[in-house]
């Protein structure tokens, strides 16, 4: 019973056991070479091994690949000399089963002359030859098996190039287990090195092998020995656990030819100390803490009381049988425990009682309890659990680069569902392998989240209940995890207040596939990125009507914030503006509008973004009529009332922070008179190398001279060198008179769409007349801020005319060119003008007030 | 891994890493992430995003340490003011991009200058009609809406692929704009110039795996567009 286990657990029973068992070892038979005088028995876990591969004889599930690439000068010769030298040594590497009067038999053959089998696919063009040499390895590792006739080692030697190899092993796993790959790999490196230097006889022949310790088993397993250990098993497992059973499942069989794929997670250094400090605290190893919490995770998966999973366990007991390759893997069986009301911590006492009973009495093979036992479900590995804390060892050949290439999905699964934990330097690797046939990807990853979770809460919390336990990590939002995991990025969930948020959160469930979408829960937190933001806004305009453009999402990322936005857009249901673009949508400070040239998009803007960021959001405006969908405005004041209005849409009131570029500059100034006189604070106001002041008529030649200054300077900033300065005026002046008269042709060189270039020329024509009409009615009662070139001195005069338009003008000299101004490494300074601009703002005092002062 | 000579005259090479990795990859990948790397790995509820962050933050260092010749954990890598990784300043002429759908993620890597790439996976194309409705130029539109209806999903795809690539290339932080790039012509011959303020950006549409599309968007016409793969062994998936 459950309960006399765990009492077993703390107290003296387990240990009367423990010495009982010893007993029963110490009583065992000598275990050592016996003489070959007839064939002799299969172990217990070749007979196990042997029903299973009858019961699926096309399967691969006991197949156990290894592909390793080598680099370097290898000697196939010497290579293949080395493989027969093991198989010589290892028996039962050249073992076949047989059947003979009801009995299972193994059967050692001579050893061979060679082993590996040689392809070639260096001949085939480069981004072929991985493929090709996969579908070689693929031949040996997914041919099945005849146990009567195969060897259990198969080997395919595959040159890829010059000095590359790939060494396909496959082993059957009636004669291997993961401790008889460290064998043989150190083997394999000792023989290659002595076979080089020609040693005779690389390995010496061992003094026991595999069909000893079969023979030694069955004369020490004897029915007197497992009638006691059977005895412990039938009685820790009353009432029998029920099968499992997996959700949507009907009736799956496992081994149903599903391929294995794995699902893997990974912890810091740091949690896995952690997670071994608390296990340690609660009495148990890191082993045991872990099961309980897959064991939780599974009853709550299943939704059954005791779910039960198997853990392999070395059975190498004797030393003597510490260097043999072979099949000495057994396993156990643990039955998760009653669990309704405990608590985790109760929970993780009575897991402790079953692995410590498990462990002890761990000689049973299971394939003999099964038997014994017909009220227990069957197949019982459906679930498998290992952990293991010392690190793997790489293989490795003596003066070759070794890499192992794994993959998943070669072979079949032999469980439905197989977690491995395991302890590495940086932390603790989680590996769930899975059925394909059974498990959807999304499913083995829920599950592997489930495990990780419990393993969370039960350190924060022992005393949960289990049931609480299960449903806090049901409904637990995927957002970045604390602590304690509530909804996303930590806060708590918050139910949708009305039918719009309702719809909201229902489209957002759908659109990025998550289980519950709450209130105050950041759209891209949840994993949305851009694509699936315009899918969610053309839902939205589905089945809501609400027409928003992608620019709201700026501003509004929750579903709260965003119904809110929508509810504002009025009676005509749309939300933000075409004209808007956010270049940048980070950042609590003031968000910065940005003005674009005459004719340009805003995306130029994308630099002076970045280094506005993490601060401040930044937003560019664009011309209406760059598309031909309209006309353009034809008036400055009609441009700063379309613009204010599209500003609107994401800031509703000030303070506002505007800035413009070249003719973008004279725009973004009547924005700032119109909002002031409207009432609304302005921040900011910056021109950027606005050339032309309002009013301003530059002579000819001050124009062309400035003109020549900035060809010196090519887009990037740099100077031309001398010759090509030289040819440049003239390049200009050509490309403006081709241009003229050749726009159709312009158009296609310059990458503007031909459809596109008509309507650019408009807005072009169109702004280019406002600016000369435009006379300001009065002068600005706030401060601009003019950045200009300060290569072009002729220029600084006419940006001086700035101060008739304001109440106060600073002015601030850039470095960079008319073109380059906002690129990098110049826009860092224009950063830095807005962002001193706008602290000054909050702090209350302007810079050139202080500069007045006495 | 294989160890590849890039030469630095302006060739891209777009590496294709598969995310359904196995553990082996998964463990290398760990063990080259800096502490705040791990840290930032191990807040991450769910496995299939911890999984893609380790394997592409493990890729990028393999990647551009051959690149850098160091090893992988010694690359100086650091976030920008949007979360994205970036190589620290000095640290040697290379830039790259990353994006990721579903499966698949591919790494851009280029010595001549800032690059852009994108990759969906087509089970993402649903709502394409729509999207392209509301939001793309006419030609683009009209480019869609006549082709067959079972290619529709797919070229709603090759724009928003060439779109993006675009969009990324010139810089992170934009809620698409997307009527500001007009891409029908380069997605009729399958790579063109996209202009963008005052440069023009060469985008190249790719076909990296069978279900998905992507495209690479770079400041100039390419000398040499090279593939290759991180771990072929990797699964990309079916997406599902």
């Amino acid at each position: 019973m459950a309960d006399k286990v765990s009492l077993a657990a703390g107290g003296s029973e387990l240990w009367r056991t423990v010495q009982r068992l010893l007993e029963l070892q110490r009583q065992a038979p000598p275990l050592c070479a016996i003489p070959r005088n007839g064939p002799i028995p299969a172990s217990f876990q070749q007979e196990r091994l042997w029903l299973l591969q009858q019961a699926h004889p096309a399967g691969t599930a006991y197949h156990l690949p290894t592909i390793l690439r080598i680099e370097g000068a290898l000697s196939p010769v010497v290579l293949d000399r080395s493989l027969c030298a093991i198989v010589r040594r290892h028996e039962i590497l050249r073992t076949t089963l047989h059947v003979r009067a009801g009995q299972l038999e193994q059967a050692v053959e001579a050893p061979p002359p060679t082993i590996l089998v040689a392809r070639d696919v260096s001949e085939a063009p480069q981004d072929e030859r991985e493929v090709l040499a996969m579908a070689c390895a693929k031949e040996i590792i997914e041919r099945p098996f005849d146990l009567e006739r195969d060897w259990p080692l198969r080997a395919m030697l595959i040159r890829v190039a010059d000095d590359v190899h790939w060494l396909t092993l496959l082993f059957h796993h009636i004669a291997f287990d993961a401790w008889s790959e460290g064998i043989f790999f150190r083997e394999l490196a000792a023989a290659y090195e002595m076979l080089c230097k020609d040693a005779p006889e690389p390995l010496p022949v061992p003094a026991l092998q595999y069909g000893d310790y079969a023979v030694w088993q069955r004369r020490w397993l004897t029915p007197t020995v497992l009638a006691p250990l059977q005895e412990y098993w039938k009685e820790s497992m009353q009432p029998a656990p029920e099968p499992l059973r997996w959700p949507a499942d009907g009736v799956k069989a496992s081994y149903s030819g599903g391929l294995a794929q794995e699902t893997n997670a990974v912890e810091t250094a740091e949690f896995r100390d952690a997670f071994s400090a608390w296990a340690r605290k609660e009495g148990a190893t890191p082993f045991v803490a872990m099961l309980a919490a897959f064991l939780a995770a599974l009853r709550e998966h299943t939704g059954q009381e005791r779910p039960y999973v198997c853990s392999p366990v070395a059975g190498r007991t004797r030393p003597e049988v510490a260097g043999l390759i072979g099949y000495f893997v057994n396993l156990v069986l643990l039955v998760g425990p009653p669990g309704h009301s405990r608590t985790f911590r109760e929970y993780l006492t009575a897991v402790r009682g079953v692995v410590a009973g498990a462990m002890a009495y761990q000689d049973l093979p299971i394939h003999l309890l099964a038997a014994a036992t017909p009220e227990l479900p069957s197949p019982l590995a459906r679930v498998m659990f290992s952990y293991q804390n010392r690190p793997v060892k790489q293989p490795a050949l003596p003066g070759l680069s070794l890499s192992v290439k794994r993959s998943a999905g070669l072979v079949d699964a032999d469980a439905d569902l197989f977690l491995t934990a395991e302890e590495t330097r940086e932390g603790l690797l989680l590996s769930l392998q899975y059925s394909a046939a059974i498990f959807a990807r999304n499913d083995a990853e829920r599950l592997l989240d489930a495990v990780r979770q419990t393993m969370r809460h039960a350190m924060e919390n022992a005393d949960v209940v289990l049931k609480d336990v299960g449903m806090a990590i049901r409904v637990d939002s995927p957002g970045p995890m604390g602590a304690s995991a509530g909804g996303a990025d930590g806060r708590e969930y918050v139910a949708p207040a009305d039918d719009l948020e309702r719809g909201l959160a229902d489209i957002w469930q759908r659109v990025l596939n998550v289980p519950r979408v709450g209130a105050t829960d950041d759209f891209f937190l949840l994993g949305g990125r851009s694509l699936l933001a315009m899918r969610m806004l053309a839902e939205v305009k589905r089945s809501l009507g609400y027409q928003a453009e992608p620019v709201v999402l700026a501003q509004a990322r929750t579903v709260r914030a965003l119904a809110r936005t929508l509810r504002e857009g009025g009676g005509n249901k749309s939300a933000g503006h075409g004209a808007l673009t956010c270049l940048q949508d980070r950042g609590r400070g003031l968000p910065v509008f940005l003005v674009p040239p005459a004719g340009a998009t805003p995306l130029q803007f994308a630099s002076l973004a970045r280094h506005l960021a993490p601060d401040h959001p930044v937003y560019g405006i664009e011309y209406p009529g760059m598309d031909g969908r309209c006309a353009p405005l034809p008036s400055v004041e009609a441009l700063a009332r379309h613009h204010i209005e599209a500003i609107r849409t994401v800031c509703p009131s000030g303070p506002y922070v505007l800035g413009g570029r070249c003719f973008g500059g004279i725009v973004a100034y009547e924005m700032a008179q119109q909002l002031t006189g409207a009432g609304e604070q302005v921040a900011a106001c910056v021109i950027l190398d606005t050339v032309k002041p309002p009013g301003v008529k530059m002579p000819f030649w001050d124009d062309l001279l400035g003109r020549i200054m900035d060809a010196r300077v090519i887009p990037n900033g740099e100077s031309l060198p001398g010759w090509r300065k030289m040819l440049w005026v003239p390049q200009m002046a050509f490309r403006k008179i081709w241009r003229h008269f050749a726009k159709p042709l312009a158009a296609r060189d310059s990458g503007i769409p031909p459809d596109h270039a008509p309507h650019v020329r408009r807005v072009h024509t169109a702004c280019e007349k406002a600016r000369r009409a435009y006379r300001p009615a009065e002068r600005w009662s706030g401060e601009l801020d003019v950045a200009y070139c300060a290569r072009r001195p002729a220029l600084q005069r006419v940006q001086e005319r700035w101060q008739e338009h304001a109440a106060y003008a600073v002015f601030h000299p850039c470095r960079g060119a008319h073109v380059s101004l906002l690129d990098e490494p110049y826009v860092v300074e224009v950063a830095e003008i807005f962002r001193k601009r706008i602290a000054a703002g909050e702090v209350g005092r302007s810079p050139s007030l202080m500069r007045c002062e006495p | 891994m294989k160890r590849v000579k890039t030469r630095e005259d302006g060739s891209v090479t777009v590496w294709r890493i598969g995310l359904r990795a196995h553990r082996d990859v998964m463990a290398r990948c760990w063990a080259s992430l800096s502490d705040s790397e791990r840290q930032a790995a191990g807040r991450y509820a769910r496995v299939e995003h911890q999984e893609r962050y380790v394997v592409c933050r493990g890729a990028i260092r393999e990647i551009l340490g051959v690149l850098l010749g160091m090893a992988p954990s010694k690359v100086p890598l650091e976030q920008d003011e949007f979360g994205k990784p970036r190589l620290m300043s000095g640290s040697g002429k290379w830039w790259f991009n990353l994006s990721h759908s579903e499966g698949l993620a591919l790494l851009a890597v280029s010595s001549a200058g800032e690059v852009g790439v994108d990759v969906e996976a087509l089970s993402h194309g649903e709502c394409g009609q729509d999207i392209a409705a509301q939001w793309f130029a006419p030609k683009e539109k009209d480019a869609i809406s006549n082709a067959p209806a079972a290619k529709q999903r797919e070229l709603f795809l090759f724009h928003w692929v060439c779109k993006e690539a675009v969009l990324k290339g010139v810089g992170r932080g934009l809620i698409e704009p997307l009527h500001l790039v007009d891409v029908s012509e380069i997605v009729r011959g399958s790579e063109g110039f996209a202009r963008v303020g005052s440069t023009e950006w060469f985008v190249r549409l790719l076909q990296p795996a069978p279900e998905y599309v992507g495209a690479v968007a770079l400041k100039r016409r390419p000398a040499v567009l090279m593939w290759r793969d991180y771990e072929p062994d990797s699964g990309f998936g079916r997406p599902e």
